[in-house]
């Protein structure tokens, strides 16, 4: 019997659809197995991240029409043994799957899966009731930054309030150097308005834009911090008990500085 | 003594008459009279003082009818107050506001009403918005709305951990202020309360 995970933000743009992709990715690489789904439908964008966009034919709004059978709409990632994507239709709106369909695709999913994965759309409407419907988990996707923090604080009391229990945090886009000027809040800051359990800190890195707009998870880079942060949570998700990444700034040495100085950096 | 009706007491000031309200009125005149009949020179021209050793208290009308009974058997007897609070209680009611606890942290875009005080043993996050006809008290920090005395009464206060600014927005009765960065006053207790002064909110901190 799988596990339902829906990640979720109430803000767009703060890294979902990444920390699907690459959380599912990362799980299938210890070993499970897993099925993505995009349930921003409408706006559908999991497939870009994960290169798979070209390989679609079926859809989930094609499932829940009887179009097809759900098996024939999975589309299997070739690089991620086990990892699999049930994308969202592109050419409908959220209001074609209904959260009842939504628990039924999910219960069917679970049988053969060990982590069902649920990449939700932004905003608290029809897609996101969608998304959340069948979760047993959730992962809340934030930033350090006063908008996001409020929208996850709404979706947490949303999350809260349909008796789901675990939900975890996850905080994108960090910033230490930022932290450190007093310019940014500080995971500390955001756990403290929060309050619920943080499973993951992912520091800002280029690595993030360059492995999405190539369709590659990150977690597969071994020299990109974010993917290590990445690997991370999904040993998390996984129960194992992880330390999180030091994200201090190193202070410069003599030497160092030195040498930036005759670089003319 | 609590199954008595009545039992009387003598001191320096003259006579204890100490009822058990709990009895019924007829219970305790009878006993009252039983008490008379028993000892009539005792009571003659005595100060009888009327209390209450219960949690019962008379009622105005019945502390009446007791000092007309024996104002009626004495001539020159003198029956001064049952006590006093007895007599106040009958005029203003001490009224118990129904008091509401709330569970863990309140957040954004989440609305409380409640017609009495509100405990909140968690946060007021920022987007929240809490309404109470008494008072609240929030064990944790203030970010969001908190609007105590709602119905207008401007006796209602608001006590937390800390208001936060900029984001905390307090509301007494019809007043509204927004939370101020203060660096002068320490606020080491980890206790603020908004209350009104002077018809404005006033915030002091416990240190």
């Amino acid at each position: 019997m799988g596990r339902i995970i829906t990640i979720t933000s109430g803000k767009g743009g703060v890294g979902k659809t990444t920390a699907t992709a690459n959380i599912g990715a990362g799980l299938a690489l210890m070993g499970k197995s897993v099925v993505l789904i995009d349930a921003d439908i409408g706006l559908r964008n999991l497939d870009v991240v994960l290169g798979l966009e070209n390989r679609i034919v079926f859809d989930i709004v094609d499932c829940v029409e009887g179009n097809c059978k759900l098996r024939s709409a999975l589309i299997r990632d070739k690089r991620y043994e086990g990892l699999f994507l049930l994308p969202a239709a592109q050419t409908r709106e959220k209001d074609a799957v209904t959260p009842e369909q939504m628990i039924q695709i999910c219960t069917e999913l679970k049988e053969s899966f060990d982590y069902v994965l649920i990449d939700c759309p932004a905003g608290i409407e029809q897609g996101f009731k969608n998304a959340l419907a069948g979760a047993d988990a959730v992962l809340i996707v934030t930033t350090p930054e006063v908008s996001a923090v409020r929208d996850a604080d709404r979706v947490i009391g949303l999350v809260e309030s349909r008796g789901i229990e675990d939900v975890g945090l996850i905080i994108n886009r960090v910033r230490p150097e930022l932290i450190e000027q007093g310019d940014m809040l500080s995971v500390e800051d955001v756990c403290d308005i929060l309050a619920i359990k943080l499973v993951g800190v992912i520091p800002n890195d280029d690595y993030i834009v360059i492995s999405t707009n190539r369709g590659e998870p990150v977690v597969s880079i071994k020299e990109s911090i974010a993917g290590q942060a990445l690997g991370n949570i999904t040993k998390r998700i996984l129960g194992e008990e992880i330390p999180f990444l030091n994200l201090k700034v190193k202070p410069k040495g003599f030497f160092a500085s030195l040498r930036e100085l005759f670089s003319g950096k | 003594m609590a199954t008595e009706a009545l039992s009387v007491k003598g001191d320096k000031q003259g006579i204890k008459l100490i009822i058990n309200a709990t009895f019924s009125l007829t219970e305790i005149l009878n006993e009252l009279k039983a008490k008379l009949l028993q000892n009539p020179a005792f009571f003659e021209g005595a100060a009888i003082k009327l209390e209450s050793n219960t949690l019962e208290l008379l009622s105005k009308e019945e502390y009446d009818i007791i000092t007309e009974y024996l104002q009626q058997s004495f001539q020159d007897i003198s029956v001064s107050d049952y006590r006093q609070y007895a007599v106040v209680d009958s005029e203003e009611k001490e009224e118990v506001v129904p008091t509401k606890f709330m569970m863990g942290t309140i957040r954004s875009g989440q609305h409380l009403k409640y017609p009495g005080n509100l405990i909140i043993l968690g946060d007021v996050n920022g987007g929240a918005q809490i309404e109470a006809d008494g008072n609240i008290c929030v064990m944790g920090v203030v970010r969001g709305t908190v609007h105590a005395g709602f119905a207008g009464d401007d006796r209602a206060f608001i006590s937390c951990k800390r208001f936060e600014a900029p984001q905390a927005q307090i509301r007494i009765a019809s007043l509204i202020v927004r939370a101020e960065q203060d660096d002068k006053t320490e606020n080491t207790a980890g206790l603020e309360i908004a209350h009104i002064e002077n018809e404005t909110i006033v915030v002091f901190s416990k240190e």
